[in-house]
């Protein structure tokens, strides 16, 4: 239970509203403080490939999850992913998608391109706030990482 | 073969012997563990050898039986009903080299060759059935080598008279059928070379029989034979029926031949084979008994005919060279080497044959002055010969002598030889001189003695035997000699030349009669001649007085005074001619010709006449016509009296003769009677009677050759008739009356008008009338009537008839009845007519069906028509197209496949492959290119077209552009894509405000439950929002999709108005961000809905204000690109933020927005794109990228110049 204070987490959310709501979830589970909050998919390209605002790596430090919405603008989710699971390190990084649309050919195509876990957001919240602490629990206790604590 | 056992009583001894094996294999069987097939009957009442069978004592027989079966010279095979192997006899296993165990319990073909099984089990079944019992068959020895066999085979019965098995006595005939085949090789091969030597060949049959003559018959004959021997077809006929006149030699040498066996070869030939010559070759073939005889034979007429002129040539030389009077020497060119002289030479020059050969003229010493001889080569030299050189030669005893040398180059292809000639002219030369002299005297007596005879006034000859040597003028006129020259002949013939002959008889004088001969023989003659003048042709009657010439007691010529008596003997011949002429007349008349007196006797007659009554012309004379023929005086007896009466001649008095003709038969006379005065007022009668029984019998057979013709022309099927040469009808035959069911009376001269079919009558009249004024062939086609009132097809046709001065004295003409094939004609006409119809039925369609057809011919696939409207996609003409075959049609169309890539090869086109393959081609879809280059997608159907015998005649292939239907298929794919793109974005972004609702929700709740304000408000907000959102969402949503649904009408509204209202829409935010609009397009009209085009607009100048990033001085354009050729672009081009080039896709997308911050839903591009299209254009945009601006570019329908 250490390491949580070393789990860093990427969100990348386009909805305010839904950021909001979701962070209070992180926040309840006690998982906020390591929380990097990005609005769209360039932003969250940006991030990862340390480009634009970016470029210092410094201030972009790997996650060790990502937790990504599919409906984003600019560059979309499912974009952000294939650019994720085409990297050799980036692809080490568990990617979980976190979105309204229960479409069949927004799984599949997750799937396709190597997402680790596919999430639908509940309506009730209870539901969405048992769904963020099992979350939490699992990607963030139980789950093991590929690599040691380097995390650069 | 006669040594051999009858199968039959083999067959049941062998039954029996089987019966005992099965008793001997059943005791056997029960001591071993056997597994052949056992047979459990031992008695049967069906085999009464079996019934005496002592079934307790089959010892003996068995022995003896076995014996018989082992020792038998047939195999012995036998099979149980599934044809198994269950007896095979030693002589068997020796013929096929297998062991008894080898072949027990095998079926036959196992023992078979692969190619004769099938046949072997189809002949074991045969069996079965009974259907055979007799055969050849092949098989394999053991050691692979072939066996044909001769089996013959019965069946085996048990005591129910079931059929058990099948028995085999199997013969190995392998030798004979090897000869066999091997004969027929041989024979193949003698008949292929009978066929093929240009030798005449032939085989004959000798029939050599006691009392008849030999003859021989041809068995065989190669068709050189017939060929050379000129005998077609000889092939089994005999030679003396073929040439009776065959000569008996031939009989003759060909028996010896056959029956000697001596061949022979001979040549024969001649006049009795046609002057042809044949080399032949007779031999015996066969045995002696068949007397056949071989004859090999060569046509050698041309050759023998070769030799027999050369022969003949050297004959004539050589002969001609011995006898010559001529001194001849042949001698060889090149050094005068003597081959030859002739016996004139060895008179000549003494010297003999022997002496002169091998020695040259030089040798001989032939020359006295050698230059004759320098002179002689000289000229032979030039002229190639010499003629006629008068030169000296010394003989062989020196004796001089004058010759005239000649002589010829004769080239053989042996040697090239010199003929000399050489001409003894010595005595010539020496009697010259003397002759002269006597001449000269010799003219000097001759003018004395002219001037005597001269003088006088008879004609004066005077001669020898040959000839007479002088004559005066009167002598010359007398005989119309023209000169003396004309008398200077021998005697004998100048008798001949002037026809002297004795004057009553008229002989011709023999020469040794001729008075001037006898005078030369020293007789002295005074008679009477007749001569025949040269001059005139007229007889001139002499009186010759000819006397001897006697000098020194020797004859030596004759005188001849001669006086014309000419004039006083014609008086004489006249009166005796007219006499003679009468009784000739009577003599030779080819009628019968009879003059009697007044008491009706003979005075003369015919030479006929008299043989009636057995007389001849002198015995008739006097005999009277009462005596002779009371019958024909009772006849004709008034009649002679009344002519001699009245003077009245009757002529041309018909009546059948009393008496038969002279053959018997009955004759026909035509005769005359007329007066005939007979001197003292005494009255004859004249008969003239001619027999005309030859006309009669002629008349007779006329009639009779009518009554043919009608009886055939009254039975031939067709109708017939006869027209006069003016075409009026005189004869129909009966079949034209039982037809029509009319009269003579009905149909004669022109009645046949009455039965014609009224529409033909007139065309036929006038046809039939022109063809018998012009003397043409006639020919027509017209129906008849027939007596059943139904009109009949006829060809009718008519011939003149001439006679022998070429002038038509008749028609003849002919109907016949060719319905049928009229029928058949009209038939032909209406499916020709069908035919038309459909092809122009065709043409319509080709010219108005909205679809491309082509036609093409089999096999070449060669275009035949292009349907208009598929000229008008490939814009090519009929001419263009017509004709190109298949290999070009890829090149000539730009044929695509499907993908528009690949270029079709000739083969795989629907076309060719319903018109080369017969396949029918469905729904494929192919590229066309068109003229201008564009590509056209054509979806085909093919089929092949077939003619009546269901043969692919031709190919036709529909097509139709489906550029449409593509266009259509691909907007609804893109529309689907969209559409399902939009639900998906609907189910997500509506979802999206719901879930903050429903959240933000259960926190107010809380909120409101933990009294914390800030956070309600917070939570308020949030909802509030998401409702807001929604609520537009929903709104947006129901706009767009009214886009392109309930509408106004399009209407043309000018590009000014649509601004302005669309620039007072976003007025707003324009002057909150001091956005500058410049409008630098011309004046346009567009034609579509006035309110879409407002919102068009509205959207693209708010989302070009609102993205103006940190530019200070913002600037929208709004302008068009008008290029007169292309279709007008507007553009709305700003100096904003510009795009990001990698969010180009996401543009247009529904409710997506670039920047999550900006205002709006993010609806208005898929709006803006959606207007567009309704409006059939395209939208596109470009953008240098980040902060350096956007322009929109879009097309819609029908946007013009309105200056224009």
């Amino acid at each position: 239970m250490e390491t949580r204070e070393l789990s860093l987490i990427l969100y990348v959310e386009d909805d305010p509203a839904h950021a909001a709501f979701t962070m209070r979830f992180f926040k309840k589970s006690y998982i906020d403080n390591n929380i990097i909050h990005l609005p769209d998919g360039q932003q969250a390209l940006d991030y990862l490939f340390y480009q634009g605002n970016y470029s210092d790596k410094e201030i972009a430090p790997r996650p060790q999850l990502i937790l990504l919405d599919l409906r984003l603008p600019k560059v979309d989710g499912l974009e952000v992913l294939k650019r994720i699971k085409s990297d050799e390190i980036l692809r080490c990084i568990p990617t979980v998608i976190l979105t309204t649309s229960e479409a069949e050919i927004d799984r599949a195509k997750a799937y396709h391109n190597y997402v680790n876990s596919y999430l639908i957001k509940p309506l009730d919240i209870t539901k969405f706030s048992n769904m963020i602490e099992s979350f939490g629990l699992y990607w963030l206790n139980w789950n093991k990482y590929a690599g040691g604590d380097d995390t650069t | 073969m006669d040594n051999r056992v009858s199968p039959e009583l083999l067959i049941s001894e062998l039954k029996k012997e089987i019966e005992m094996l099965k008793q001997e294999l059943a005791v056997a069987c029960a001591e071993h563990d056997h597994s052949l097939q056992i047979y459990n009957n031992n008695a049967t009442g069906q085999n009464n050898i079996n019934q005496e069978l002592p079934e307790n004592a089959p010892g003996n027989h068995n022995h003896l039986y076995r014996s018989i079966v082992e020792t038998a010279n047939e195999g012995i095979w036998v099979f149980d009903v599934n044809c198994k192997t269950i007896f095979v006899n030693k002589r068997t296993t020796e013929i096929f080299g297998y062991g008894k165990d080898e072949m027990l319990g095998k079926h036959p073909w196992d023992f078979m060759p692969p190619e004769s099984i099938d046949a072997g089990k189809i002949n074991f079944e045969k069996h079965l059935q009974g259907n055979i019992n007799r055969y050849e068959h092949l098989y394999k020895r053991k050691d692979g080598s072939i066996l044909w066999t001769n089996i013959a085979a019965s069946l085996l019965f048990d005591a129910q008279g079931k059929v058990e098995g099948v028995l085999n006595m199997i013969t190995d005939i392998t030798k004979q059928k090897l000869t066999e085949q091997a004969l027929y090789e041989s024979r193949e091969q003698y008949r292929l070379l009978f066929d093929s030597i240009d030798e005449g060949y032939c085989v004959i049959e000798m029939r050599i029989e006691p009392g008849k003559p030999l003859d021989y018959r041809f068995i065989e004959v190669n068709q050189a034979f017939e060929e050379q021997s000129t005998l077609a077809d000889a092939k089994g006929k005999w030679m003396r029926e073929m040439r009776p006149d065959h000569e008996e030699t031939w009989f003759e040498i060909y028996r010896d031949v056959a029956l000697t066996g001596k061949p022979v070869r001979f040549e024969l030939g001649g006049r009795a084979l046609q002057n042809r010559f044949f080399s032949l070759y007779a031999f015996r073939i066969g045995t002696p008994e068949q007397r056949r005889v071989a004859v090999l034979f060569k046509d050698n007429t041309a050759q023998k005919a070769l030799e027999e002129a050369l022969r003949e040539n050297e004959e004539k030389f050589s002969a001609a060279f011995r006898v010559s009077p001529h001194a001849l020497i042949l001698s060889k060119i090149e050094d005068g080497t003597i081959i030859e002289t002739n016996n004139a030479f060895n008179a000549l020059f003494g010297w003999s044959n022997q002496e002169a050969l091998g020695k040259s003229t030089i040798d001989l010493n032939l020359y006295k002055n050698p230059d004759d001889r320098k002179l002689a080569i000289k000229i032979l030299k030039r002229d190639e010969r010499v003629n006629n050189l008068e030169i000296i030669v010394r003989d062989k005893y020196g004796t001089e002598k004058l010759i005239v040398l000649s002589i010829e180059l004769i080239h053989t292809k042996k040697a090239n030889l010199m003929l000399s000639t050489f001409q003894d002219v010595t005595e010539q030369k020496k009697s010259d001189l003397k002759i002269r002299e006597l001449l000269q005297l010799s003219e000097r007596r001759t003018a004395e003695l002219t001037a005597v005879i001269e003088s006088m006034p008879e004609a004066v000859y005077i001669g020898n035997k040959e000839g007479i040597t002088h004559c005066n003028q009167v002598a010359l006129k007398m005989l119309g000699a023209a000169s003396l020259e004309d008398l200077q002949e021998r005697i004998g013939e100048l008798g001949k030349k002037f026809n002297i002959r004795w004057p009553h008889s008229g002989t011709p004088l023999h020469e040794n009669e001729l008075q001037f001969s006898r005078a030369l023989q020293g007789e002295t003659v005074i008679e009477e001649v007749v001569a025949t003048n040269a001059q005139t042709g007229k007889d001139v009657y002499i009186r010759a007085a000819d006397a001897p010439i006697i000098v020194n007691g020797e004859i030596i010529g004759a005188v001849a005074i001669n006086s014309d008596i000419t004039e006083r003997k014609e008086a004489e011949e006249a009166l005796r001619t007219s006499e003679a002429q009468l009784d000739a007349f009577f003599a030779n008349s080819p009628a019968i010709l009879n003059l009697v007196d007044g008491n009706f006797c003979y005075i003369n007659t015919d030479k006929v006449t008299p043989t009636y009554y057995g007389l001849t012309r002198e015995t008739i004379k006097g005999k009277c016509v009462p005596d002779l023929s009371p019958d024909f005086m009772d006849q004709t007896g008034n009649v002679m009296r009344h002519v001699i009466e009245t003077g009245e001649s009757i002529l041309n008095e018909p009546f059948e003769s009393p008496v038969p003709g002279r053959n018997g038969e009955m004759a026909y006379w035509r005769t005359s009677f007329f007066r005939v005065p007979l001197g003292d007022e005494k009255w004859g009668v004249g008969v003239i009677g001619i027999e005309v029984t030859d006309i009669k019998r002629s008349e007779l057979k006329l009639s009779e050759s009518e009554k043919r013709f009608h009886t055939l022309a009254d039975n031939i099927s067709q109708f017939a008739w006869m027209a006069d040469v003016n075409g009026s009808i005189f004869w129909y035959n009966k079949r034209w009356y039982d037809y029509t069911g009319t009269t003579f009376e009905e149909m004669k001269g022109w009645g046949w008008t009455k039965i014609h079919h009224p529409d033909h009558v007139h065309r036929v009249m006038s046809n039939f009338k022109k063809a018998i004024d012009k003397g043409e062939n006639w020919e027509d086609t017209f129906p008849i009537r027939g007596r059943d009132n139904v009109y009949r097809w006829y060809l009718s046709r008519a011939l003149p008839i001439r006679n022998e001065n070429n002038d038509i004295i008749r028609w003849f003409g002919t109907n016949t009845d060719i319905t049928e094939q009229k029928l058949a004609e009209e038939k032909l006409h209406a499916a020709l007519l069908e035919a038309e119809e459909g092809k122009n039925t065709l043409n319509t369609l080709m010219e108005y069906i909205p679809m491309g057809i082509t036609i093409a011919d089999a096999p070449d696939v060669n275009i035949r028509m292009v349907s208009k409207y598929g000229q008008g996609i490939l814009e090519k003409s009929d001419e263009e197209i017509a004709g190109i075959p298949a290999p070009e049609h890829p090149s000539k169309w730009g044929i695509y496949r499907a993908d528009g890539l690949t270029p079709a090869t000739p083969e795989e086109l629907p076309l060719s492959r319903a018109t080369m393959m017969g396949e029918i081609v469905k729904n494929e879809e192919w590229i066309v290119t068109r003229k201008d280059g564009t590509l056209v997608p054509i979806l085909c159907n093919a089929a092949p077209i077939l003619n009546n015998d269901g043969k692919v005649a031709g190919g036709v292939i529909g097509w139709q552009d489906i550029a449409d239907l593509k266009r259509i298929e691909f907007e609804m794919k893109q529309r689907n894509e969209e559409l399902t793109r939009f639900i998906y974005t609907v189910s997500h972004d509506l979802k999206s405000p719901l879930v903050t609702i429903k959240m933000f929700t259960t926190y107010l709740r809380d909120d409101i439950k933990n009294n914390e304000k800030v956070e309600q408000e917070n939570d308020l907000n949030y909802i509030e929002n998401a409702a807001d959102k929604m609520g537009k969402l929903l709104d947006e949503l129901l706009e767009l999709s009214r886009i392109g649904r309930k509408e106004q009408f399009k209407t043309e509204v000018s590009l000014e108005v649509i601004i302005q209202n669309a620039v007072d829409m976003v007025a707003g935010r324009i002057r909150e961000n001091n956005v500058e609009i410049v409008v630098t397009a011309p004046p346009l009209l567009i034609f579509g809905f006035y309110q879409r085009l407002i919102q068009l607009f509205q959207n693209l100048l708010d989302n070009a204000a609102k993205f103006m990033g940190d530019q200070p001085a913002p600037l929208v354009e709004i302008g068009a690109i008008t290029d007169k050729s292309k279709e007008i672009i507007l553009f709305v081009r700003d100096n904003g933020s510009g795009i990001d080039p990698r969010y180009h896709d996401k543009l247009f997308g529904l409710f997506e927005k670039l920047d999550p911050a900006a205002e709006g839903t993010g609806i208005g591009l898929a709006l803006v794109k959606r207007i567009v299209e309704v409006h059939n254009g395209r939208i596109w945009f470009t953008s240098e990228g980040s902060g350096k601006g956007t322009t929109f570019y879009f097309t819609l329908e029908k946007i013009k110049l309105l200056n224009n």
